[in-house]
């Protein structure tokens, strides 16, 4: 009998299969079959938020096959409070990504929705894996459809952007494989289980390097300031439900690595590194935001915008007290559908009005008056406005910082210039009072096309008001992740 | 009758006696009569030529598995029929099998006989404890591949044969030397005398010493050890694409299975010298010349005779980390390895039929018309790169475990970077295959072959299915690295 978490592993995979051959009948099917089976993927995983006992302590729901014991590797799965809070994201973002794609997607369908279904399958495998193999192996993965989505149904330099993004993120994650196989070798027994390595008790020397080598691996997926040349390179050639995979739940495989490797496995060596971390994160949020003050195209805006609100994440991490790593873990939940609505409104305004260059965009209130308030509404959250999910996240994550260090107060810098570019790109875009003549040609999008992006605004405003919803789920793993710490 | 040919008589009775008496024996004879009745095939009927020989090779595994694992008492000395020679035999066959397969593109029935003693040759060299029957095994085993290289004819054909042959006959030379040299020293060519002689001498033996590097260059020509590859691409380049899955599947791993039973019999008694870091320098030259060059390869044949120099590369961090996982990894991975290659080169085979070329931007635009074979292909690729969860992730996961176990995380790090760069040259194939559009005019009414795609099929279902389900590959490399160290 098939566990609960299995069985949301494998349902995408087989269905992945099924999209793929019912198009052979009619890409019409591998379509709508996509779209419904993300859909019960959805329902599903909420349910599971439901069932989840929130007074266990540690992992729930756990389930472990043979794969080869030899080596130690075994098919380990299991949630706790903080896997839930990226599992639903990774199923609510692959229903938004799959139902939003008719719109953006019109050749080699049954390809297309078959690789989602398989990055779903591969993304909600990163969040259960309590074997460090297995995590690699989901954490490989999710780069193999992602490779051909980007290649195949992206932009005009896709094919570069494709090729960069597999190199530079395989790079990171063999490095942090050295790292899991030293786990294995220096425990004894021998063992890839995430618990039990939990429980090691590693020298915090050994810890260090260990930590070093899951830093890399993540901060490459996240990214962080040196490692983020690939993500504007990618996020902008994939078409825009790719983006959102990528912005929404990619890079949260970073952010999750971070706190389920780093903080978990190895708190001494995060403990040595967080005041670098720290200073790294701050840094690389504000330069991205400054960054995307030169952006004159819309969606390398909003791909720089992910890389100011990683920084976030890792300031949050990097504090290392409850507060923070809730902040981060919040912050990644909110904005995975913050930027999940800017990368589906550049979709819809690249689609109605022929393009993103945002002083092309003059007068977009006109002729596309839900769009824009979409993107008033989207910008507004993405500067973390009290009332919106991103105010609670960044909040959070700036009180945790501000308790261990006070440098942490220029992070205020990269909010404030993310204000900025983003209230200059409303002025100067859409409430320009002047149309320019693209946007006098361009069309509203009809309702379909705006529904999935209206279904983003529950989340962001719901979690702004009340953060309950969430953090009832991350406190107590939370609490425990980080009782082996002396600061806590 | 009888008294009239006596000899035939007793031959007769001797075959079926050794046939019958199953095991290492019967497979060695099995294969040699029916490789002296295939040449009699007539040419119209090729078809049965390689459906005995596939049947041949087929009964290999009835032999491995189901018949008794003795050996007769007056081969003791000579011959071992353990776990090592069996898994060996295996990946022989199983490689022999899907070369069989795939060889629809020659006319003389002549190919299969030499495939079956080249068959021969590699079964006899794993299963031999004598340097000297090993070096026999190793002849017929090198010569019935050079005649399978030269079978053809072409002028390209016959020049790729000649650099092989030549480079061949030097290695051959070398091991004959070092055989010589120990036998002189020791007065036995017994690998246990050997080494039981070795660690009676307390004092550093130099001749010992020679004689294992000697043993590293003459089986590295075969395996491609930098700086003794130099003849692999051309070879792999020239000859016929699955004579080149033969020379990187089958007989790259003869040498990795004879470098395995020698080097480990002579180097561990003498560990004044230090091995490992000998070994691991070679890997590391090996890994970093073999993907470096591959990267700038515009042939895709090419490309994948640097690849297997850095595939290499990555079996010897597991021969320098001279331990059990180590010599685990490394046999797995000659399987891994021998699976993906071949299926690699029959999908060039398969291809070359429809773009005519071997040029990796003639590729482009195939994913369209042939998604299955393009996905079968790309499959290959990204086990050879490592990717999870196929089968090249779970030996080389094994080889780098090894490296780490052994203390030498600089040599487990090089070897994932290397494997990481490797990435580069082989995504370049998938990103033409898929994402490019077609530049020439494709032969799309091409009828692809039947059994070259049946090859295709079981090699790449197996490098799937060992990287799902690997514990009993992996158990079984275990218990034939037992044998080993």
């Amino acid at each position: 009998m098939l566990g609960y978490l299995s069985i949301l592993l494998l349902v995408p995979l087989l269905g992945s299969l099924l999209t793929y051959l019912g198009g052979y009948i009619s890409n019409k099917f591998s379509k709508w079959f996509a779209i419904i089976l993300s859909f019960i993927l959805l329902v599903y995983s909420l349910y599971l938020a439901l069932i989840y006992d929130m007074t266990v302590q540690g992992f729930q729901l756990i389930e472990e096959y043979y794969w080869a014991p030899a080596f130690g590797l075994s098919f380990k799965i299991g949630i706790d409070g903080i896997s839930l809070i990226m599992i639903i994201p990774g199923t609510l973002l692959s229903f938004i990504a799959a139902a939003s794609s008719p719109f953006n997607i019109h050749h080699h369908e049954k390809e297309y929705y078959a690789l989602l279904l398989l990055f779903e399958s591969a993304i909600l495998g990163v969040f259960m894996s309590l074997n460090l193999v297995l995590f690699y192996v989901f954490w490989e993965l999710v780069l193999i459809p992602m490779f051909p989505l980007i290649g195949i149904w992206g932009g005009p330099n896709r094919k570069y952007a494709a090729l960069k993004f597999f190199i530079y993120t395989h790079v990171g994650s063999v490095i942090m494989l050295v790292g899991f196989i030293s786990f294995y070798i220096l425990s004894s027994p021998h063992t890839f289980d995430m618990i039990a390595l939990a429980n090691a008790g590693f020298p915090a020397s050994v810890q260090l390097w260990l930590g070093l080598t899951i830093l890399i691996g993540c901060s490459i997926k996240l990214p962080i300031f040196p490692f983020h040349t690939w993500l504007p390179d990618a996020h902008v050639q994939a078409p825009s439900p790719v983006s959102v995979l990528l912005a929404g739940l990619l890079l949260k495989m970073g952010g999750y690595g971070l706190i389920r490797l780093g903080l978990y496995l190895t708190p001494l060596g995060f403990e040595i590194m967080a005041p670098y971390l720290m200073i790294l994160a701050i840094f690389s949020s504000i330069y991205a935001a400054f960054v995307a003050l030169a952006q004159t195209d819309l969606k390398r805006l909003v791909a720089f915008t992910s890389i100011n609100h990683m920084g976030f994440v890792m300031l949050g991490v990097s504090a290392m007290n409850i507060i923070g790593v809730m902040g981060a873990v919040f912050q990644m939940f909110s904005h995975g559908t913050i930027i999940a609505l800017l990368f589906l409104l550049t979709g819809v305004v690249h689609h109605h009005v022929g393009t993103r260059v945002i002083d092309k965009l003059a007068g977009l209130k006109m002729k596309l008056p839900y769009t824009t308030a979409l993107l008033a509404f989207g910008s507004i959250a993405a500067i973390s406005t009290p009332g919106t999910s991103g105010f609670i996240a960044e909040a959070t994550i700036l009180r945790g910082a501000l308790d261990v260090s006070l440098v942490s107060i220029f992070a205020i810098l990269g909010m404030a210039l993310t204000a900025g570019y983003f209230l200059w790109m409303l002025h100067r875009a859409p409430f320009n009072p002047t149309a320019s003549n693209e946007v006098e040609n361009g069309h509203e999008a009809s309702g379909w096309e705006l529904l999935p992006l209206a279904l983003l605004v529950i989340p962001i405003i719901l979690l702004g008001v009340y953060p309950e919803v969430i953090l009832q789920y991350i406190t107590s793993p939370i609490v425990n992740l980080l009782s082996g710490l002396g600061g806590a | 009758m009888m008294q009239l040919f006596p000899g035939l008589y007793e031959l007769i009775i001797n075959f079926g006696n050794s046939v019958s008496a199953g095991g290492l024996l019967g497979i060695i004879t099995t294969f040699i009569v029916v490789a002296l009745i295939i040449p009699f095939i007539p040419r119209k009927f090729i078809t049965l030529a390689r459906i005995v020989a596939i049947l041949t090779l087929g009964s290999g595994f009835y032999f491995i598995f189901m018949t008794p694992q003795t050996i007769p008492s007056y081969l003791n000395n000579i011959f071992v029929y353990d776990n090592f020679s069996k898994f060996f035999m295996i990946l022989f066959f199983t490689i022999g099998i899907l070369i069989s397969l795939a060889t629809t593109n020659t006319k003389k029935p002549l190919f299969y006989s030499l495939l079956l003693l080249a068959t021969v040759g590699m079964i006899i060299l794993t299963s031999t404890m004598d340097l000297l029957i090993l070096f026999i095994g190793w002849e017929i085993m090198s010569v019935s591949s050079y005649g399978m290289a030269t079978l053809k004819g072409t002028d390209k054909c016959c020049e790729a044969a000649a650099k092989y042959f030549l480079y061949g006959a030097f290695a051959s030379a070398i091991t004959l030397y070092s055989i010589s040299l120990i036998f002189i020293n020791v007065g036995s060519t017994n690998l246990v005398d050997i080494k039981n002689y070795l660690l009676a001498t307390q004092q550093p033996d130099l001749v010992g010493i020679l004689v294992a590097v000697y043993f590293i260059v003459g089986f590295g020509y075969k395996m491609g050890i930098v700086p003794f590859h130099m003849w692999i691409p051309d070879a792999y380049e020239g000859v016929v694409s699955n004579i080149s899955a033969l020379l990187a599947g089958d007989t790259k791993k003869a040498g990795v299975a004879a470098l395995l039973r020698v080097l480990f019999a002579i180097i561990i008694p003498l560990q004044i010298v230090n091995w490992s870091l000998l070994l691991a320098l070679l890997s590391t030259a090996t890994m970093i010349v073999g993907n470096v060059i591959a990267l700038y390869q515009n042939s895709i044949k090419r490309m994948l005779a640097y690849s297997s120099i850095a595939q290499i590369g990555y079996i010897l961090v597991g021969f320098s980390s001279m331990n059990l996982t180590g010599i685990t990894g490394v046999i797995l991975h000659s399987l891994t390895h021998a699976l993906m290659v071949t299926a690699a080169f029959t999908t060039v085979l398969i291809f070359k039929r429809v773009v005519n070329s071997d040029l990796i931007s003639d590729y482009a635009g195939l994913g369209k018309q042939y998604p299955i074979v393009t996905l079968a292909l790309a499959i290959n690729l990204f086990s050879l790169a490592g990717v999870p969860p196929l089968a090249g992730f779970i030996s080389k996961f094994i080889l780098f475990t090894s490296a780490i176990e052994a203390n030498m995380l600089w040599l487990a790090i090089l070897g994932v970077l290397n494997s990481a760069f490797s990435v580069g040259y082989y995504l370049r194939v998938i990103k033409v295959m898929y994402l490019d559009d077609a530049q020439n005019e494709m032969n799309t009414k091409a009828k692809l072959d039947k059994w070259q795609l049946l090859t295709l099929l079981i090699a790449t279902s197996l490098v799937v299915l060992i990287g799902i389900f690997p514990q009993y590959f992996i158990s079984l490399a275990q218990n034939a690295a037992e044998n080993i160290i």
